[in-house]
């Protein structure tokens, strides 16, 4: 079990995922329709709430406050109505979604074997959204944990905000941690594509940590690894390990940060079994050859230690291989400086227009 | 090179002991720590091993971490106090239960300081084992905690975390 390659743990996983949701489907059809009494529940609420305030505009707001009357208060009153239940619906309905999302994700977890936590805001990621992004701005939700599995690895959906105020935007990934056997200098691969959370964070390598590789691997990731640690970054990117990132996740992001691989997806839907089957795929290949690649890596500029001290991991790199310099992107900044002028922008250009 | 040894040969020292716990107040705390260090027989520096961590916003992160007297945490019992750890801070609120430990005073508070009555975290150790596990409010703007000095005195054990070694 233990020498089993990529290929048969995908053709497991698939196989286990195949039977998770025939399980599932066969439990949804024995239970019944989905929604139920919960959701009755939630509807009746949030329409008793909407009832008070539809109430005080279609028969106060309307007649005494605007003088509405006839078939135009009628009309008016109809469309308020109209509007409130069309607005709880909507909501229920997301609301129901969400849950049974949650729901499947549990059952899928327990079903692998994994653990599952809905919010873990307060847990401590590492990377380059941590570092770069504050606290107040940065979230994680749907935690499965599989550490303890043959395929190590954690993974949680991070929603971050980059920029402040009218120019802030919001961004949802999926992160995976795959812990390496050993301390490795840091990389940081960024796919070309831009649409990865390194693209989206507000600082990027500077040009001088850019190493090019050879084929056309540097032009679908641009690789950036501290100044010094380039011969250590060609130890670990050998071209099969290059080879199999071009073919598995050419459109992901990737960064080694110490002893842990972490990888960025776009925000997935795990409960759909192509994304999930994607997503163990993916996982299973960067586990197996990363694995590999790190897992006779010293690094000979690490502090020399005292015989008798025990060399824990942080005494494994030296300090300058654990950073990498990053540059501030200038359009981000130039975009938050902007936007708050596009009203004024607008209405000068009406009024030229209306002169 | 900061090692062991040297951490526990810089604590003789009493302007290293008011760097590390000193305060207000005359440096008080750094005069008890510093005598209690001086009087102690049985006394050394080990390292934390963090078991989990949370972040709460605002520089306010806590710790749960592990720690023996005589060096590592055993690797068989890491992954197995890091899940208990981890359970243990999703279930109660760890901000209620983190400790500073900036002067050596008893790992348990000795029935005098406000942790004696939040034993939960404490309750992971694996006294049997020599293995201890504290809450710790880490200090901000000075990193992860990582060496710890103990002294035992009159049977107690007492400990401080030395963040500028």
């Amino acid at each position: 079990m233990a020498g089993m390659g990529p290929r048969c743990r995908e053709a497991e996983h698939r196989d286990r995922l195949q039977a998770l949701t025939v399980a599932r489907h066969g439990r949804a059809g024995a239970v019944g329709a989905p929604g139920g009494a919960p959701t009755v529940l939630l509807l009746g609420g949030l329409s008793l709430a909407y009832l008070g305030i539809a109430a005080a505009v279609a028969l106060y707001l309307l007649p005494v406050g605007f003088g509405l009357q006839g078939s135009v208060l009628l009309a008016t009153q109809s469309a308020v109505l109209l509007a409130g239940a069309l607005l709880v619906g909507t909501t229920a309905a997301r609301i129901r979604r969400h849950q049974r999302r949650q729901a499947v994700l549990a059952d899928l977890a327990s079903g692998f074997g994994w653990t599952y936590r809905v919010d873990v805001g307060d847990r401590m990621w590492g990377g380059s959204v941590d570092e770069q992004i504050d606290r107040g701005n940065r979230t994680s939700t749907d935690l499965i944990d599989a550490r303890d599995t043959e395929v190590p690895f954690d993974s949680v959906e991070r929603t971050f905000v980059v920029g402040d105020g009218e120019g802030a935007t919001m961004h949802t990934v999926r992160a995976v941690r795959i812990p390496l056997p050993s301390e490795v200098p840091r990389i940081a691969l960024r796919s070309r594509r831009g649409a990865g959370a390194l693209s989206l964070l507000p600082r990027r390598p500077r040009g001088r940590t850019e190493l090019r590789l050879e084929g056309n691997f540097s032009d679908v990731f641009e690789v950036s690894v501290p100044p010094g640690y380039e011969t250590s970054a060609l130890y670990v990117l050998t071209p099969d390990l290059m080879a199999v990132l071009l073919d598995t996740s050419a459109d992901l992001d990737l960064e080694v940060v110490d002893s842990t691989l972490h990888v960025y997806f776009p925000a997935l839907d795990l409960t759909r079994p192509e994304e999930l089957g994607r997503f163990l795929t993916a996982i299973a290949v960067l586990h197996d050859r990363f694995g590999r690649r790190t897992l006779l890596y010293r690094d000979e500029h690490a502090e020399s230690l005292d015989p008798e001290a025990v060399r824990r991991a942080g005494d494994t790199l030296a300090h300058r291989a654990r950073e990498l310099e990053t540059r501030a992107r200038w359009w981000p900044v130039l975009v938050a400086v902007l936007t708050p002028l596009v009203p004024l922008v607008i209405a000068v250009a009406w009024i030229a227009l209306a002169d | 090179m900061t090692t062991r040894a040297s951490i526990a040969a810089k604590l003789d020292d009493f302007a290293f002991q008011k760097v590390n716990f000193g305060g207000f107040l005359m440096n008080k705390r750094a005069k008890n720590s510093h005598a209690l260090w001086t009087r102690a027989s049985e006394k050394g520096v080990t390292e934390l091993t963090i078991l989990a961590s949370r972040d709460f916003g605002e520089g306010n992160v806590y710790d749960v971490a592990a720690f023996t007297l005589d060096g590592n945490v055993p690797e068989h019992l890491l992954s197995e106090l890091r899940t208990e750890a981890d359970r243990l801070a999703d279930r109660i609120n760890l901000r209620e239960h983190g400790y500073v430990y900036t002067c050596l005073e008893p790992w348990d508070g000795g029935g005098s300081i406000w942790i004696s009555k939040k034993p939960e975290f404490r309750a992971l150790s694996r006294p049997d084992e020599g293995v201890y596990v504290i809450p710790i409010q880490r200090l901000s703007g000075l990193g992860e905690p990582r060496w710890l000095a103990w002294a035992r005195d009159a049977g107690k054990l007492n400990i401080a975390i030395v963040y500028k070694p």
